[in-house]
């Protein structure tokens, strides 16, 4: 197994993709000549040609237009969003068009595209540059919506995405594109709807997604020393949504603690207590469920008050006091 | 501060407690789960054990008299502490929280909510539902008084019961509470202590079928208060009898009759006699007195015991009775009996003479009101006119249901039986 950093694991897994399927292709906003914003892409252009690693105008409607199009017509686009927050100028084309031309079109259409785009705060890029909308995302039928946290997890997943027939959104965490972890040099999946226990615990469940999940398990550790074990789930897909792990996991430790960047109003985590609270885990509930979310504010462009406005891992470790 | 002891409120519909017994008097000391005292509600009585550690301060209310739930008993702290102005402070702030409601052996605030509400978890729901606990009576120790399911789990077992259990490693959830609603007391973890050791593990089985009927008879039966008179009897002239009669019965029914089947016409024919007396059964309404004398024969089967009864015993001969006995005995180790042949019975008679058992305390065989043990019969020296001589003797034990039958009156039934097998022409 390799080292690989989570945006080299993003590389590796559309290398692999377009080297085994022609019709797979990439584009968007610099992701050729530059090798993209965060550079995911350095290399694929020289591997690969103009035709298929081709840098779009500044537009995401183009971008997404021009993906659900290509998909429909038997091509596998890759989709750049340069920066998640831009995604609310594709979303026509995403969920007018791409999220529901299989179900109009009485399943004869296929939209086999990914649309991936860097999520989150922390890099002091400011307010429309720092938004985790994926909450926007979930709501609506037909897409899929993918958020790995782990090397492992994206490189995994990016290939099902491509895989896939119907259109995905893959929202990759731009805090951890510099992590390593192991990846395994041979071809893998990882089949969506499939939670991952990143720790095993029995005293309270914590469910995080995207760089939630490292502050939760660095949280976990300190919280060890305590003596209180922490269990820490990454969903990895929010849609479909593994219920089942969240929901054994609850029975067991009776307490549940949701954690994620995006703001707390109308986001994800009310889905998931919800979820919880009409399940068979509610009679298991020894507390109430707390969910530990971004403030309900544009992230500030300060990096102390960027900081205030998103968990840390000092929330997430008095949280988990709080409640055992 | 002195720790407050309340009457305990043991179930839903408990108002009110009577106090049976102080074990301590003010002044003694004592240590948290000893015994304090023993309460008497509408449906028990309760072992009330001590919630805290010191000496016993004051005792509120005497013995005998009845408390309301949750009014203050008694006080236990350090000695010199000053309980009276405690104690009416406490009274005061009860009658401001008339909800509050205390739990068994411990004093503790409840978890309180709105309009008499109270916040407990889903989980410590499930759990109170699950083990039937009571919600309102289980301290919470939750944030926010709310009661979560450990509360629930320790509530279980009272505080003695969760120390021993806490030394000896012994997981509370597996141990059957034998206390007040199912509560796990001191004795419950003993006893799961010792199962714990596998030496002293065997199989275990349900008791089913005939066990059960016998386990849940001998239950009920016991409950009467027993005595049993013994008495020796000379059995010569029954020998002898025995003797004479064996070789035309035996030509007639194909059976010898035994001994035990001369006992019952004895029993039989001393029975009419004392019909008013001791042919009886004992209802909860009242006594019965029965006509017809039905005797009923003790049969023990591999598996338990049997008492097919021989009606009307009074009115068969010797003859008769051997071959009913033989019968009944037959169908009975086969296993055919039917029930109305082991029903309407108004006396017993039990046999252990063949185990060389000499006198025993038979358990009367209820509602019947006495029941006839026969011993072993054996040659023994007797004392006669000054000299040493030689007779078979033999034991009879009647034990009788005394609120039914007194001791003299049974006395006097047992000295009949033992006049007629001595003097056994009178039975013509």
């Amino acid at each position: 197994m390799a080292l690989l950093t989570y945006k080299e694991a993003v590389r590796q897994a559309m290398q692999e993709e377009m080297r085994r399927d022609e019709n797979v292709f990439l584009l968007g906003e610099d992701v050729g000549i530059y090798g993209g914003a965060f550079g995911v892409s350095l290399g694929m252009l020289e591997e690969f040609g103009e035709e298929r690693v081709r840098d779009t105008p500044i537009s995401e409607g183009v971008i997404a237009g021009a993906a659900a199009g290509a998909a429909v017509t038997g091509m596998r686009p890759i989709a750049e969003i340069m920066f998640s927050d831009f995604i609310t100028i594709a979303m026509d084309s995403l969920v007018n068009q791409a999220a529901k031309m299989r179900y109009m079109f009485g399943g004869k259409a296929k939209v086999p595209m990914v649309l991936r785009m860097p999520g989150g705060s922390g890099t002091g890029a400011a307010a429309q540059h720092s938004q985790s909308l994926e909450a926007w995302l979930v709501h609506v039928p037909g897409l899929k919506v993918v958020m790995p946290s782990t090397p492992y997890d994206v490189k995994g997943l990016l290939k099902t995405a491509i895989r896939d027939d119907n259109p995905v959104v893959f929202i990759e965490t731009k805090t951890v594109y510099n992590k390593k972890g192991e990846v395994p040099e041979d071809d893998y999946t990882i089949p969506f709807g499939v939670a991952d226990v990143k720790r095993v615990g029995k005293d309270v469940t914590v469910f995080a997604t995207g760089v939630m999940v490292h502050r939760s398990l660095e949280a976990a550790e300190l919280l060890a020393k305590e003596g209180i074990d922490v269990e820490v789930i990454d969903p990895r897909t929010l849609v479909p949504f593994d219920k089942e792990t969240l929901v054994k996991s609850v029975i067991k430790t009776g307490k549940l603690i949701i954690v994620h960047e995006a703001c707390k109003r109308g986001g994800f985590g009310g889905e998931v207590a919800a979820e919880v609270m009409e399940s068979e885990a509610f009679d298991y509930l020894d507390a109430p469920i707390k969910r530990i979310a971004g403030k309900n504010i544009p992230i500030p462009y300060c990096m102390e008050l960027e900081k205030s406005a998103v968990p840390q891992v000092d929330d997430i470790v008095n949280a988990v006091r709080e409640m055992v | 501060m002195a720790t407050e002891l309340l009457m305990p409120k043991l179930g839903m519909t408990m108002e009110e407690g009577t106090i049976v017994t102080w074990f301590k008097k003010v002044g003694d000391s004592i240590a948290e789960g000893e015994i304090l005292l023993e309460i008497l509600t509408d449906k028990v009585n309760m072992e009330v054990e001590a919630p805290a550690t010191g000496q016993v301060l004051a005792i509120l209310v005497a013995e005998g008299d009845i408390v309301e739930v949750n009014k203050p008993i008694a006080y236990i702290g350090q000695p010199g502490e000053n309980v009276e102005s405690h104690s009416a402070a406490t009274l005061k702030i009860k009658e401001q929280q008339p909800t509050q409601v205390a739990a068994v052996t411990t004093v503790t605030q409840n978890a309180e909510g709105i309009d008499g509400k109270f916040k407990a978890s889903p989980a410590a729901k499930r759990v109170a539902c699950e083990e039937e606990i009571d919600l309102r009576v289980v301290p919470p120790t939750g944030p926010g008084g709310r009661i979560i399911a450990i509360d629930v789990k320790n509530y279980k077992a009272s505080p003695l019961a969760q120390k021993i259990a806490q030394d000896k490693g012994v997981e509370l959830a597996e141990v059957v509470g034998t206390g007040i609603g199912g509560k796990i007391m001191k004795i419950d973890v003993q006893h799961a202590v010792t199962q714990a050791d596998p030496k002293t593990q065997g199989t275990r089985k349900s008791l089913s079928g005939m066990r059960k009927v016998i386990a849940d008879h001998m239950v009920e039966a016991w409950a009467a208060p027993h005595v049993t008179h013994n008495m020796e009897v000379n059995m010569s002239g029954i020998v002898e009898l025995r003797k004479k009669i064996i070789p035309g019965i035996e030509k007639r029914t194909g059976a010898k009759p035994s001994y035990n089947d001369l006992i019952i016409k004895v029993a039989a024919k001393a029975l009419r006699e004392y019909q008013q007396v001791i042919n009886a059964r004992l209802h909860p309404d009242g006594l019965e007195i029965c006509d017809e004398v039905n005797v009923g024969m003790a049969v023990a089967l591999p598996n338990g015991l049997v008492v097919p009864v021989i009606k009307n015993a009074d009115t068969l001969s010797v003859e008769q009775i051997t071959k009913r006995a033989k019968e009944l005995a037959a169908r009975a180790k086969e296993g055919k009996l039917l029930p109305d042949e082991m029903s309407g019975g108004t006396f017993t008679v039990t046999n252990l003479g063949m185990y060389g058992i000499d006198t025993f305390t038979p358990i009367v065989n209820a509602p019947e009101v006495c029941i006839l043990g026969v011993g072993q019969l054996q040659d023994k020296p007797v004392v006669k006119d000054g000299e040493i001589v030689i007779e078979p003797r033999m034991s009879l034990s009647l034990s009788f249901d005394h609120r039914a039958v007194d001791g003299a009156q049974a006395a006097e039934f047992l000295r009949r039986i033992k006049e007629l097998l001595e003097d056994y022409l009178q039975l013509i």
